[in-house]
């Protein structure tokens, strides 16, 4: 059998029944990585990246038979792993009775206790700096910077305009700038 | 992706950021043949949540977690005291007060039921009440209530009339492939509330405060 190369052919075969599990495990391994980096980069800890991911999954299962590509797919993922990542912050932070304003000190020290961490390194500084930001400008800037995912696209998935978006981005580099430069 | 990729560098070439440059790979460990693994082991969580989700026969539920628990007694061992003085709360009930029960729905604990005028004058104070709460949550949040604050001691505002303005906005939504070229009204407000000329177009400096703060909230943008 000739496997199905495009998310439409994926979503047509998904609605039979029987054919679920086979296309939900194409879809899944077709997604999951990008997802997974998406939710990493905002979680910091692979535990917690596995839980968001497995939830993401679930909720992509039960809401897939109402999808109706209005949006690319991928979009559509992006937005409930977005979600899912917010609220799994959000019930941490108040588990750990954390305020929002050291949350992301807190985030630094889980950096700091990955493995292989190394503060001298660009590729950490730059998720250092990333825990500094504000919400929305990380989502923007982990979005539009490793993703490169189009404004357009973002607007999508975060519900932000795309002048909006463009300014946080831009506002959140420089950011990321002052503190792996250290001016921060 | 390559073109995608192309745009975004380009993007911070344009800013003549450090970032344009740098690496993007992701330095985190990985369990090995994380990959491989985790679509099977979200198949197996879908089957299992599937499982859960099917109604459980209560009496094969109990019998299947606690054998011995499904066998006991079900009866209250409490006591009781005896009832004091109810029955004078109920002997000064009238009939049409006594609360309904599940058996007889027609009890009249709602006597607004019988009354048609005040069903009708209740539907409508719930219908208005709605509609004012709808307002309420529909109105944007003022940019007072934000931290953010107009410096108009950095330049001064004029107004425009609206041709002109809404040429610079048509311009300005077509220049948008030339990225971080062009100052957007996003820009504008964002350079003009923190003070920040660098990216400033100066033929932005004659739109009205006003306007300018309105965009603000309304397109919530997130300020240090």
């Amino acid at each position: 059998m000739v496997m199905p190369a495009n998310d439409e052919q994926l979503l047509e075969q998904f609605r039979e029944p029987s054919a679920r599990p086979r296309v939900f495990a194409l879809l899944a391994e077709k997604y999951s990585p990008r997802l997974y980096w998406h939710i990493r980069r905002l979680v910091v800890n692979h535990e917690d990246a596995n839980d968001v991911l497995q939830n993401t999954m679930m909720r992509a299962w039960n809401g897939l038979p109402q999808f109706r590509m209005d949006a690319r797919l991928y979009t559509w993922l992006y937005r409930i792993a977005t979600n899912e990542c917010l609220n799994f912050l959000e019930v941490k932070r108040k588990r750990m009775s954390v305020s929002l304003e050291d949350m992301p000190d807190r985030m630094a020290s889980q950096l700091h206790a990955e493995p292989g961490f190394d503060s001298q390194r660009l590729e950490w500084k730059i998720q250092l700096a990333i825990q500094q930001l504000p919400e929305k400008q990380k989502l923007v800037f982990t979005l539009r910077y490793f993703d490169e995912m189009p404004y357009e696209e973002m607007s999508r998935v975060l519900g932000t305009s795309v002048g909006a978006l463009k300014a946080s981005y831009h506002h959140a580099v420089k950011k990321v700038e002052r503190c792996i430069t250290g001016q921060d | 992706m390559e073109r995608r990729s192309a745009i975004c560098r380009q993007e911070l070439s344009d800013w003549g950021s450090l970032l344009t440059d740098s690496p993007r790979e992701m330095p985190y460990a990985l369990p090995a043949g994380y990959f491989e693994s985790v679509v099977l082991a979200t198949l197996q969580h879908i089957q299992e949540a599937d499982a859960d989700n099917r109604a459980p026969i209560p009496g094969r539920e109990i019998q299947l977690l606690a054998p011995r628990l499904a066998a006991a007694d079900r009866a209250m061992p409490f006591q009781a005291p005896p009832l004091v003085g109810l029955p004078r709360v109920t002997a000064s009930l009238r009939p049409a007060q006594t609360v309904s029960s599940p058996e007889d729905p027609k009890e009249t604990l709602p006597k607004i039921r019988q009354w048609k005028p005040l069903r009708v004058a209740a539907a409508w104070l719930l219908l208005g009440m709605a509609t004012w709460l709808l307002r309420l949550q529909t109105q944007p949040a003022a940019l007072q209530d934000t931290s953010l604050t107009l410096d108009t001691s950095l330049f001064p505002l004029e107004s425009v009339d609206e041709a002109s303005l809404t040429g610079y906005l048509a311009d300005t939504e077509a220049g948008s492939e030339r990225i971080g070229r062009e100052a957007s009204w996003e820009e504008a407000v964002q350079a003009i509330v923190l003070g920040d000329m660098t990216c400033l177009d100066s033929s932005l400096a004659a739109l009205p405060a006003a306007t300018l703060l309105a965009f603000a909230n309304e397109t919530s943008l997130s300020f240090p």
